[in-house]
């Protein structure tokens, strides 16, 4: 494929989302595309699968085994699609038709290129479902896309991408929307399916540790141009381009702890008004007046190129040596907070060996949750019987003044449902939550008020949770002006320049701010009661890596300035790995494991936590391909018919007749640490 | 350190257009709909100070009967005709001219045509407020509080929409009897439902919302919820759908009074007009009797009509077929 351009004319102007691409993958070979979102990845797969918009301008040339694609009409690409190479979409759960059974849709695929009796692709299909990993294809032939699984679905969907036994798979985001367990098991999947067919697989992700893990080449992407291309052992080892080398540095990993994460700074560009130049070099620590000129691709090692003015390796010095200062300009952090930030952090770096902060462990829980229950009543369809559902069912946890907790689990496990309990945005069905010495879940609404000055929340999405419009200044201003505090105009203004933002911009609107600034935004808003405990759900998981790096960075200063306790709910291990001081983890609304963060990474106790753990990739091809990895069985169960006795039974390989009859209790096997299970590993 | 990068300064705040900017845009792209708009805002002129200014000019009040209008055969006299001298036969070349012509009484239906706008508009608008004002207060009320208010608000809605409506109304016009007023809450009552729906559903849906969430979480109340957070997001289809309901009201006016339980003559209004220019059998001969207030309404509604289109497009452009 070469200097491959795709314009998008939209309402606003044309979106240059791809502005020359070139890059060519081998037989049997595995290219990893990686960049944030709106770098153009997405769109480049798609015009290679000749499934860009309709109005979408192309340029620019792909080949494929020697037969130019762009250009050519629309039913000779229809031939080639499916049967010469196929794509893996990123949303298993409409990628489905829901009308048609499981069986059909693949044998659809099936006779749609090979000229195969009906029951001949039947078969086929059945084949397929076996082959990616189904368990009784022949059930599932015959079920709905709603009745399964997002993993299982995805394997469907892989089924029907090798249906054809196609040269190219295209997978875009393939495991995005799975939990790390399933995504472990699709990777595994898409391995074997490589080996077994011989086609060469364009993975597009924004997870360098996916990449790490199974690419051979690496092309990182960056406002629809490539920005280094090279093997992925080069890439990871030696990265040249800022861009590259500063995503490697704004992501937490599992297997390195504490400190602070380098963000890059800004917000990529618009592709609508994109100035000639590098692209980068806004938010580039090295760019100067060179960078003006658009760079061009120089090769620096076999295979190896980048799209850099400065490439020489003095220069990397020179980064490192900046990095702390520019983290702190990162987000515009006006003098005095700055300066705070930096006292504190640098206290604490000495304070203790992971640079973390202490907390007593002896000090009295701040925030005491025993028992918590909370059943949802489910009627499928208007007749069905109704059905008990326990979300969250029955978990202890303690949260001690300044304390970050972090609650992990994937999706499903009740997680979300517990941070909404303890606001009292849910009822709970039974079970306590105290704060102080104040029992939360017997008041009403009025009497709670106080309670929520001392308990506030951060929520997922930055987009959805503030008000469009509103201006920030009445968002941050909202529970100032409902509990009556006065002199807001001056808190706002204070707040703003606590989460580092300028106070000049109250008067603006949400959509005028990226997503980042938003998450910073809702941080502020749930700050301005001066709170003891800020309950955070999946507060990184919307944004882009390089911007996860400075909200991390942002909540861990505020940590230590403030003195907040966070109860710090997510389901990507690595994050929580880098800020808490406790793990609790969850699964299927119980919590299996609780003790100090750097125990349980270290040393795992229940079988799920060290499954989960051995799960995330690590952005690091050396070590992350050594990795000996637990592959667990099939999904998490429904939580509407929760397996007897040990409710991870079903997945574990450790076990017995005891798991499915006894339900095992959180005993503690070394001081602080508590673990569920029949089995549990040697933690000594 | 101090120091405020003005790069990242500068990338600090994401220039994007706001969705109410782009909106106003769309809409000032959208010719049949600015059209509508134009013929609207000189209907409102006409009504407002056009009516006053064309009596004056013509000395011609909208109820003044001028029995020289009418030609000794009964007729009344066409269009940019002059009424007749004593003799009844020769035009009177001083007297000013009836431009839309006289009805069956002698009265000159521009001025009559002009003043009918102000009743029409006046009904419809009123109707459309009042309506608003009702349905908004129940749906909300049903929406917030749920349970068996909310049965029953919706079993109301769906019990008014299932009656046919100019049946009933006729009925209710005669017993409440004719007058402006009544025939506005008649009307009112027949239209309520609607911004009912639309409101209770955004306020059942405003519940799930991530932002009313968080505002639940700072500990907002109920009233303020629903006030500053939930009804500033219906706006948009209140406006569409009032925009397309004020049509049905004028033409739901013109019904009524075209049965004869509007708007008491001798006032003006469109469906008067065209009741007595049908009536009378008098449009057989003179045509424009019925086709001046006809056109009238016709284009009335096909304005109100594209311009609420319009305004659903700009608003909500993904609905667009």
């Amino acid at each position: 494929m070469t200097d491959l351009s795709v314009h998008i004319p939209t309402e606003d102007g044309v979106v240059a989302a791809v502005r020359g691409v070139s890059f060519s993958i081998k037989p049997g070979q595995v290219l990893g595309v990686v960049g944030e979102s709106g770098s153009g990845k997405s769109i480049t797969a798609l015009s290679i699968m000749g499934l860009q918009p309709r109005h979408a301008i192309v340029r620019g040339s792909i080949e494929f085994s020697g037969q130019e694609i762009i250009g050519r009409s629309r039913s000779s690409l229809r031939h080639l699609r499916g049967s010469n190479m196929a794509m893996v979409f990123q949303d298993p759960m409409t990628a489905l038709n829901p009308m048609y059974s499981i069986g059909w849709q693949v044998a659809e695929s099936v006779s749609l290129h090979q000229k195969v009796s009906r029951s001949a692709a039947k078969v086929r299909a059945r084949e397929l479902l076996g082959m990616v990993g189904l368990p009784r294809p022949e059930a599932i032939a015959r079920q709905y896309p709603h009745e399964l699984s997002g993993g299982m679905r995805q394997r469907v969907m892989v089924a029907m991408a090798v249906a054809n036994e196609p040269d190219l798979i295209v997978a875009d985001e393939p495991t995005t929307a799975l939990d790390v367990t399933v995504q472990a098991q699709l990777l595994d999947l898409l391995a074997t399916i490589r080996s077994e067919t011989g086609a060469a697989l364009l993975l597009i992700t924004h997870d360098l540790g996916v990449v790490a893990g199974v690419a051979d080449e690496v092309l990182v992407m960056y406002a629809g141009l490539v920005a280094e291309r090279g093997s992925c052992t080069d890439v990871f080892a030696n990265p040249t381009m800022p861009y590259t080398r500063g995503l490697l540095a704004s992501i937490p990993r599992l297997d390195d702890v504490g400190g602070r994460l380098t963000p890059i700074p800004g917000t990529p560009p618009s592709m609508i008004q994109i100035g000639a130049g590098c692209a980068f070099a806004p938010r580039c620590r090295r760019a100067d007046d060179a960078c003006t000129a658009q760079p061009r691709l120089q090769t620096i090692g076999t295979g190896h190129v980048v799209a850099c003015h400065h490439i020489d390796p003095d220069d990397v010095t020179a980064e490192a040596d900046n990095a702390a200062e520019a983290e702190n300009a990162e987000a515009a952090l006006p003098a005095h907070s700055a300066h705070h930030a930096h006292v504190n952090g640098s206290a604490f770096d000495h304070g203790s060996s992971h640079g973390r902060h202490a907390v007593d462990a002896h000090a009295p829980a701040l925030l005491k949750v025993s028992g918590l229950t909370k059943n949802f009543t489910v009627r499928p369809g208007r007749w069905g019987r109704r059905q008990q559902v326990q979300a969250v069912a029955g978990i202890d946890l303690e949260l001690r003044t300044g304390e970050t907790l972090g609650l992990v689990g994937e999706s499903g496990c009740g997680k979300s449902t517990t941070a909404r309990l303890l606001l009292r945005l849910q009822e709970p069905t039974s079970g306590s939550v105290v704060l102080g010495d104040t029992e939360l879940t017997t008041l009403d609404e009025l009497q709670m008020q106080p309670a929520r000055r001392r308990i506030q929340m951060v929520f997922q999405d930055p987009y959805a949770s503030l008000n469009p419009r509103m201006s920030v200044e009445d968002i941050i201003a909202e529970p100032l002006l409902v509990h009556g505090i006065g002199d807001r105009h001056n808190r706002v203004a204070s707040l703003m320049e606590l989460i580092g933002l300028e106070p000049a911009y109250a008067r603006r609107y949400p959509h005028e701010f990226s997503g980042g600034q938003r998450q910073r935004i809702g941080i502020a808003r749930a700050l301005a009661l001066d709170p003891e405990i800020l309950v955070l759900d999946e507060p990184v998981s919307a944004l882009d890596v390089s911007i996860q790096a400075s909200i991390l960075n942002l909540l861990s200063d505020l940590r230590d300035e403030l003195g907040v306790a966070y109860l710090f709910i997510a389901h990507d291990l690595s994050v929580v790995r880098h800020i808490a001081d406790r793990l609790a983890v969850m699964y299927l609304g119980v919590i299996v494991e609780t003790g100090p963060a750097d125990e349980i990474y270290l040393r795992p106790g229940h079988p799920y936590t060290k499954a989960l753990l051995s799960a995330v990739p690590i952005p690091d091809p050396t070590i992350e391909r050594q990795r000996h990895r637990i592959l667990l069985q099939g999904d998490v169960p429904s939580p509407i018919d929760p397996p007897s006795g040990c409710r991870f039974r079903t997945r574990c390989w450790k076990a017995d007749d005891t798991c499915a009859s006894v339900v095992p209790l959180l005993t503690e096997l070394s001081p602080g640490r508590l673990v569920a299970c029949h089995h549990p590993e040697d933690i000594a | 350190m101090s120091v405020v990068n003005p790069v990242t300064a500068a990338a600090q705040v994401v220039v994007t257009v706001s969705s109410r900017r782009r909106a106003v845009r769309r809409l000032l792209h959208d010719i049949p709909t600015m059209i509508a708009a134009g013929i609207l805002g000189l209907l409102i002129l006409v009504a407002t100070i056009g009516a006053p200014i064309a009596s004056g000019l013509t000395g011609h009040s909208p109820t003044q009967q001028f029995p020289d209008a009418i030609s000794l055969n009964g007729l009344p006299i066409g269009i940019m005709q002059r009424p007749f001298l004593a003799d009844g036969v020769v035009h009177d070349p001083h007297a000013s001219r009836f431009v839309l012509g006289a009805d069956r009484l002698g009265r000159d239906q521009l001025v009559r045509l002009f003043y009918g706008a102000r009743i029409s508009l006046l009904v419809a608008f009123g109707a459309t407020g009042l309506a608003m004002i009702i349905g908004i207060s129940l749906g909300l009320v049903a929406g917030s509080k749920g349970g068996w208010v909310d049965a029953a608000v919706s079993r109301a809605v769906e019990t008014s929409m299932a009656f046919p409506s100019l049946l009933l109304a006729v009925g209710l016009a005669v017993v409440v009897g004719a007058g402006l007023l009544n025939v506005l809450v008649v009307i009112a009552l027949f239209t309520w439902f609607y911004p009912a729906r639309i409101v209770r559903n955004a306020t059942i849906a405003g519940k799930q919302l991530l932002y009313v969430e968080a505002a639940r979480s700072v500990g907002a109340g109920k009233r303020r919820i629903l006030a500053v957070h939930v009804l500033p997001q219906v706006w948009g289809p209140l406006l569409v759908f009032g925009t397309s309901i004020v049509a049905n009201n004028i033409l739901f006016e013109s019904g009524l009074s075209y049965l004869g339980v509007g708007v008491p003559p001798p006032a003006a209004s469109w469906g008067q007009m065209l009741s007595d220019g049908v009536s009378s059998g008098l449009y057989r001969v003179v045509p424009a009797l019925a086709l001046v207030p006809g056109l009238a309404l016709v284009l009335t509604m096909l304005a109100f009509n594209l311009l609420g289109d319009g305004l659903r497009d700009a608003l909500d452009p993904k609905q667009r077929r």
